[in-house]
């Protein structure tokens, strides 16, 4: 870990969750295997993946901090920025593509009034293209915190959105 | 593999066979045949990721073109690396590494040594038919060492892969994703690792360069010079590169040497080189004048010091004047100085003793001597089973020994460690000890005891005496390591046959020094795989020619080759104490940093302050100039030639790379013209006579040469021990001093230690150095911090009997409760002038 950081340690995931750390950790064969579910833990805890979640992650599984980041950074579905309570995230990968994507996200910005890769003042939606969700048969896709909604059009996605509370 | 050794192969590589161990991937096998296939990805050091693509070859009956760095060598195999199908793959590939490559040649350093050129030149097209717009990255800054230029950078990742499976530190990594990828470090921040030059050299084109050397040469101006580094004991062979006819020092690089550093060095040594360009040097010879030092010729200043010599030793006898000499020139220089006290002055007051104080005659160092250790680590660490290290923190004292450590580690060699506090190799050991700082003695002889129970080993009734005398019975705990944990220590040591000690300067110097000595080499005794032989023991000096001070007789009680002296003269505390008393009218300090290195700067300050006659010689500036009544001016390292003696007994040469600064003399010059002014028959000689005459007079250097000696083979022979009375006496009176409680004032214990980025000795003349350097702090354990409310960052004073000095405060475990932890020295944090030695007391307040 960068001595800089030395101090400014911080340990929000091995208090709040030691024993998800645990339960994870035991899944794999090696520490380093752990990486993903353990950013995804990280997220919940921290809100987004901020250089301390990588910190303190790298530190759990004895890496170094730039490893993570390097694994954070290949992955588009890890948000650097604080995401809103919905994370909205539309596949913009081929079938995707073919089929209407880029004019989802469109409406999804028109409507929310942020870019993707933003979030809404109110702090209430993020919008964030990704790659494949593997709903190319039911293209196009997307999903809001992990739940899944497909065959969108552009009604269909406000539809969605106003639907949330 | 059986026991005929490996299996082998052969394989025929455009028209020509070749046999190799099975498993030997093509591009070395090719290697074999002289056939260099090119290639930027691999390295024969790192793992392979087949990723540049550039090696592909064509190999019979297999469809596709193969990696050759990936592939290995089968037998039968027909390999052709010249087809027309391999040329086209390379020519297009070349195209392709080229879409996004700037042509900035012409103000790149790499210019010159870019395989990018080299390859572009050999196979690449001559034009490009990708005609975009090149993708630009934001430059960050990675540090003061190195200069990431990422629109260069091909990707190849070795950079990334020597950091995490050689350094030891993962800090760069390729991030993001496809045509963004790029290298970067955790946040942009600069790179820690003091290994990461070695990246620049790894690194096949201009992304990274040495911002030291930045824009200051073009590669092919420069010349090359074997040399030798000087920053620390493990004297790593190098090249001093310089432009032809100028005296200016551009770059260093390292020179492949098996033995110790093979093709690494550290960034001490690779930026260093600033200090032989600084202006900041002695130039002339100067003269004290009415209270004024005022320049003087070579000639004045040596008639004066040979008149004034004459006088003081003419009435007083040669037992008035003194000489004490820093562990760091060459071996001729340490030889003559000694020389000139013995044989001209007929004074024994002679030590290089600049750091500690020896608590009897024969010091920790002498001791392994007498006890026969074997005295080299590199060597050691190779051979042996197991590598136990006590008391040292290797990655800030000799980062290339750490290194190999490392190496020993992940070749699943097991490393054990004991140390006052926290290191950075803990992480890599496989079992790590903690005891309190000042309480080595005490946790090495309950060690020894209990090691030698459980292998239910006979101790002498004098070891058995003394280790009582040092365990303080109930007070076991006192030493910070709890019964269970030395047991559990002892129980690895027990398993350990084969395995070998390495004792760091915590441990050997200082009054404790010899008793520590002699309990790590009983324990060594015990875990030696060779019953009867010399025990797996070597000790750690620091300093590039600690070792050859020692060996050329720079001892008030030895002279060279150990030989004992019928009446010994005084040590470098009692010539202190003799400027003082006035028992001691004349002083030579040769390149000796005395007041920042001496454990009490109190005493080394009122001694220079009171001797009648004290003459300074060095290269650079050091505080003890002012105090001088004669200042003589010397070369640097890199202007003279000279035989260095390593950390392993291995003896090495290194040449002048650059002429000599008008006005100054080497060390060689200096004393022999001093010995032709006194009339003492001398003349001038050059530094390979000198060697002739060292290898005449110490019997363990008798089969070095100095061509020899340039080529690194020397090492010198084990001691003839009978030079040394075979009982020691373990002097535990001496020692008694060491546990005194705290001055009732004075809670803290005050704990120093070495830090690699610091400002000692010549570092503080090399301005990328001191660019480098990190501010020195006082580091507290969390509980003593809460008590005296410090927070972390906040100034404080720490302050002993004798003075104080203000630092920031580092809360941190690594520190020992009633312990402030101060690394490394500092010209203007003088640590070493807050308490006397026996008395490391200190207070602190905010």
């Amino acid at each position: 870990m960068p001595e800089t950081l030395h101090n400014q340690e911080t340990r929000k995931i091995r208090d709040q969750q030691p024993g998800k750390i645990d339960e994870i950790l035991r899944r794999f064969p090696q520490k380093k295997s752990a990486s993903i579910p353990l950013l995804y833990l990280a997220w919940d805890i921290y809100g987004y993946i901020s250089p301390e979640a990588m910190i303190e992650v790298a530190e759990i599984l004895d890496v170094s901090p730039a490893y993570i980041q390097g694994i954070v950074s290949f992955y588009t579905m890890f948000p650097l920025k604080m995401t809103g309570n919905y994370h909205i995230e539309v596949c913009a990968n081929i079938s995707c593509h073919l089929t209407g994507a880029q004019e989802v996200l469109k409406t999804l910005e028109n409507r929310l009034g942020i870019h993707c890769g933003e979030r809404t003042g109110d702090g209430r939606f993020s919008l964030q293209a990704v790659e494949c969700l593997a709903g190319c048969s039911s293209a196009p896709c997307m999903q809001i915190n992990g739940k899944e909604y497909t065959h969108l059009t552009p009604e269909k996605v406000i539809e969605i959105i106003d639907s949330l509370d | 593999m059986s026991q005929t050794g490996p299996e082998m192969v052969t394989l025929t590589i455009d028209g020509r066979q070749v046999t190799v161990p099975k498993g030997t991937p093509i591009i070395d096998a090719a290697l074999q045949l002289g056939i260099d296939i090119p290639h930027y990805c691999y390295d024969k050091d790192l793992s392979v990721v087949a990723s540049c693509r550039l090696c592909l070859v064509e190999i019979e009956k297999v469809p596709k073109l193969q990696p050759s760095c990936s592939t290995p060598a089968a037998e039968g195999q027909v390999v052709y690396t010249r087809s027309d199908k391999v040329l086209d793959a390379r020519r297009m590939q070349m195209e392709f590494l080229l879409v996004q490559h700037p042509l900035d040649c012409p103000v790149c350093d790499q210019g010159g040594e870019c395989k990018l050129q080299d390859y572009s030149r050999e196979h690449g097209a001559e034009d490009t038919r990708f005609h975009y717009r090149r993708r630009t990255f934001p430059k960050p800054d990675i540090g003061p060492f190195i200069d990431l230029e990422r629109n260069r950078c091909i990707l190849c990742s070795r950079c990334v892969r020597f950091m995490d499976e050689i350094a030891g530190n993962a800090e760069l990594v390729v991030v993001n994703r496809g045509w963004k990828s790029h290298i970067t470090t955790f946040q942009d921040q600069p790179l820690k690792n003091e290994f990461a030059g070695n990246t620049i050299d790894l690194c096949p084109v201009g992304a990274l360069t040495s911002k030291v050397t930045r824009f200051r040469t073009r590669v092919w101006e420069l010349k090359s010079k074997p040399s030798i580094c000087s920053l620390c004991s493990v004297g790593c062979s190098i090249d001093l590169q310089h432009r032809n006819r100028t005296r200016e020092i551009l770059r260093v690089l390292p020179r492949l040497s098996e033995k110790v550093n093979y093709r690494w060095i550290c960034d001490i040594g690779r930026f260093g080189f600033d200090q032989f360009n600084s202006d900041n040097r002695l130039k002339k010879p100067a003269i004290r004048i009415n209270g004024d030092l005022q320049e003087t010729s070579w000639a004045n200043a040596l008639g004066e010091i040979a008149k004034k010599l004459k006088v003081i030793v003419g009435a007083r006898g040669g037992a008035a004047a003194g000489g004490i000499i820093g562990p760091r020139p060459s071996n001729e220089t340490l030889f003559l100085f000694q020389q000139f006290f013995r044989e001209i002055l007929k004074s024994n007051n002679v030590d290089h003793r600049t750091e500690f104080i020896p608590g009897q005659q024969d010091d920790g160092f002498l001791t392994s001597i007498a006890l026969r250790a074997v005295n080299q680590p590199f060597e050691e660490i190779r051979k042996a089973s197991a590598v136990i290290l006590l008391g040292t923190d290797l990655p800030n004292e000799l980062p290339i020994l750490h290194l190999q450590v490392r190496e020993r580690a992940s070749a699943g060699i097991p490393v054990y460690l004991a140390h006052h506090r926290p290191t950075r190799l803990d992480s890599v050991c496989s079992g790590v000890w903690g005891y309190r700082p000042g309480f080595e003695t005490p946790f090495l002889a309950d060690l020894l005891k209990k090691t030698a129970q459980k292998m239910e080993s006979l101790l002498s009734q004098e070891m058995e005496e003394t280790i009582s005398s040092f365990l303080p019975g109930a007070e076991n705990e006192a030493a910070g390591v709890s019964e269970q944990q030395v047991n559990e220590l002892a129980n690895i040591l027990q398993q350990s046959n084969g395995a070998t000690l390495l004792v760091g300067e915590s441990m050997f110097t200082g009054k404790a020094g010899p008793v520590n000595v002699r309990l790590a080499a009983e324990l060594a005794h015990l875990l030696s795989s060779d019953v009867g032989g010399p025990p797996p023991l070597s000790l750690l000096p620091l300093h590039n020619n600690s070792r050859g001070a020692a060996d050329m007789g720079c001892y008030p009680h030895r002279g060279p080759g150990f030989e004992p002296i019928e009446k010994p003269g005084r040590n470098t505390a009692q010539m202190l104490e003799g400027c003082i008393d006035g028992s001691l009218q004349a002083l030579i300090l040769f390149n000796a940093d005395l007041l920042n290195e001496y454990p009490d700067r109190d005493l080394a300050r009122r001694a220079l302050e009171k001797v009648p006659f004290l003459v300074v010689a060095d290269a650079y500036p050091f505080s003890t100039i002012p105090y001088a009544d004669i200042a003589l001016p010397l070369s640097t390292h890199a202007e003279e030639d000279g035989t260095y003696t390593n950390v392993d007994g291995r003896i090495q040469r290194a040449l002048a790379a650059v002429a000599q600064l008008e006005g100054a003399l080497t060390g060689v010059q200096a004393i022999l013209a001093l010995g032709e002014r006194w009339g003492a028959g001398w003349r001038q000689v050059n530094p390979s006579r000198i060697f002739e005459m060292i290898a005449r007079a110490v019997p363990h250097y008798k089969d070095a040469s100095w061509t020899d000696a340039g080529k690194g083979r020397c090492v010198a022979k084990p001691v003839n021990i009978s030079l040394f009375q075979t009982s020691l006496s373990l002097a535990a009176s001496s020692l008694a001093s060491s546990y005194k409680p705290p001055l009732p004032d004075y809670p803290f214990r005050l704990v120093r230690g070495r830090f690699l980025f610091d400002d000692s000795g010549e570092k503080r003349f090399a301005p990328s150095l001191v660019s480098r350097r990190e501010e020195c702090w006082a580091e507290m354990h969390p509980g003593d911090a809460k008590k005296i409310g410090v927070h972390e960052g906040v100034m404080v004073s720490l302050e002993g009997v004798l003075g104080s000095i203000r630092l920031p405060a580092r809360i941190s475990n690594a520190a020992a409760p009633g312990c402030v932890t101060v690394l490394g020295r500092y010209d203007d944090k003088p640590v070493n002038g807050l308490t006397a030695e026996d008395q490391p007391w200190i207070k602190v307040q905010l």
